[in-house]
């Protein structure tokens, strides 16, 4: 039967078609392969990862990766306005009304006049301290108002809180206009998800354990969104020989960092909300400073989602694609 | 209609034939191809300790101060060892590895990279920390 088959085969007919046959195959693996481009690098005073897909990949790698390198210079943590320098720069200016845009819709719990008290403290640096009273009293009593239109000399601004944020957002503003498939900026706290990624499988963020620093407390799926976390666990400082730790995320009314009840608050913006970037980097941290207390009011609401987890480990949230895991000996429960 | 035709340009069992071909080459790149949709990552350890662990997806030329002069490169098809100063360049003849299991032994540089599947998380794009 075989032979019967095969008799009348022109073997150099076979020989051409299974070559055709493996080219296709070939090709087909090839396409698609090689479009997408990540680097990594330190901005923002942490580790970043950006990965980006679609045409001329690498050029708009390298393009994103100098607007980061050259905000995180400019936003570096504290920017002083004594020395004759009142902000010239525009993404400066910007920044700064569209923080006050924030501050008017959900409060002065961020204020980015507050650099004289992050120096104060110096969390983020070598030297940490606790301040004396007086001195918090003196910084206090100086400490422009949030909303304040004139900047006062003298004054430092701090954009810890919003910086990361709206680095996001000048990097979606670039993504957009290159048209790319897909992009993932991380910036540790704060990540944006870009586009939709091939297979159209939704983008899977891994949520920090922070009860331990480490594994993942749950995943988060997501289309594409920003998505900013707030918490103590990662930047604090604790003196020598005591327990007390302070966090860098400071309370603009005792001039102390906050005292929260919140491990860490996460805030997921969808990618179709304008600045949504600063919109999520803003409410992390304000949800984070104001504690359980207040968390109903921001379920509410309906424009972005949160997953809050509390330093006793419930999770509070609204978030709909949200996976919760074991991790390390711990489960978390939905309150 | 004459399938014996020697003048047609294709016959029904040069179909067949060509079924039998994609089939097979189907069947290959199923055994071969990673379906798991798993992020990967290398395993860089010098005299049995851990040195580093790099994601396969984090493209890019990586040294560390434990493997010396060695330099591990990571892209498309997977991690190789791109520069050693060991005599006889084992390691840098072995190519890329890329699959759960593959690994790249180094025994003058007492180093080793291993390739392995990231436990439970395996399709995480990114860490908010």
């Amino acid at each position: 039967m075989a032979r019967r088959f095969f008799r009348h085969y022109n073997y150099n007919k076979i020989a051409g078609t299974v070559s055709a046959a493996a080219l296709t195959i070939l090709l087909c693996s090839c396409s698609g392969a090689d479009k997408t481009a990540s680097s990594q690098s330190f901005v923002f005073d942490t580790y970043s990862q950006i990965t980006v897909c679609g045409n001329d990949s690498e050029d708009v790698l390298s393009e994103v990766g100098s607007i980061l390198s050259e905000m995180s210079g400019d936003f570096d943590l504290c920017y002083d306005m004594t020395a004759n320098e009142l902000p010239q720069n525009d993404l400066y200016c910007d920044c700064l009304s569209k923080t006050r845009e924030l501050n008017r819709r959900y409060g002065n719990g961020i204020n980015v006049f507050c650099g004289k008290l992050t120096k104060l403290w110096g969390i983020s640096t070598d030297s940490p301290r606790v301040p004396a009273d007086e001195e918090l009293a003196a910084v206090l009593a100086e400490l422009p108002d949030a909303l304040t239109e004139n900047i006062p000399y003298g004054a430092m601004l701090d954009f810890g809180a919003v910086s990361k944020g709206y680095a996001c957002d000048k990097v979606f503003e670039v993504l957009e206009k290159k048209d790319m498939d897909y992009g993932i900026i991380s910036l540790s706290s704060t990540t944006l998800m870009y586009g939709k990624k091939h297979g159209g499988k939704p983008f899977r963020t891994g949520l920090t354990n922070p009860l331990t620093g480490e594994g993942y407390a749950g995943i988060i799926e997501t289309e594409a969104a920003f998505i900013s976390t707030s918490g103590g666990y990662e930047r604090y400082f604790s003196p020598e020989g005591t327990n007390d730790k302070y966090c860098h995320i400071m309370d603009m009314t005792t001039g102390r960092p906050v005292e929260t009840d919140f491990a860490s608050v996460t805030v997921i913006v969808s990618a179709d909300v304008p600045d949504g970037g600063i919109l999520s980097d803003f409410l992390a941290t304000m949800i984070f400073s104001e504690g359980t207390g207040n968390i109903d009011k921001w379920l509410a609401c309906d424009d972005f989602q949160v997953v809050a987890i509390s330093a006793d480990g419930g999770v509070y949230s609204n978030c709909e694609g949200l996976e919760l895991n074991e991790s390390g000996g711990f489960y978390y429960e939905y309150k | 209609m004459n399938i014996n035709d020697d003048r047609k340009l294709i016959r029904a069992r040069d179909i067949v034939l060509i079924a039998a071909v994609l089939a097979a080459a189907a069947a290959v790149y199923w055994v071969t191809a990673d379906f798991s949709g798993k992020k990967r990552y290398a395993v860089i350890s010098c005299g049995g300790e851990t040195v580093a662990e790099v994601s396969l997806d984090r493209f890019g030329d990586y040294s560390f101060p434990e493997t010396g002069n060695m330099v591990f490169t990571v892209g498309g098809s997977g991690i190789s060892v791109s520069k050693s100063g060991c005599p006889d360049k084992i390691c840098m003849r072995t190519g890329n590895i890329s699959r759960a299991g593959e690994a790249i032994i180094c025994v003058p540089n007492r180093t080793a990279v291993k390739v392995k599947n990231a436990p439970g998380e395996n399709d995480i794009d990114v860490v908010l920390r």
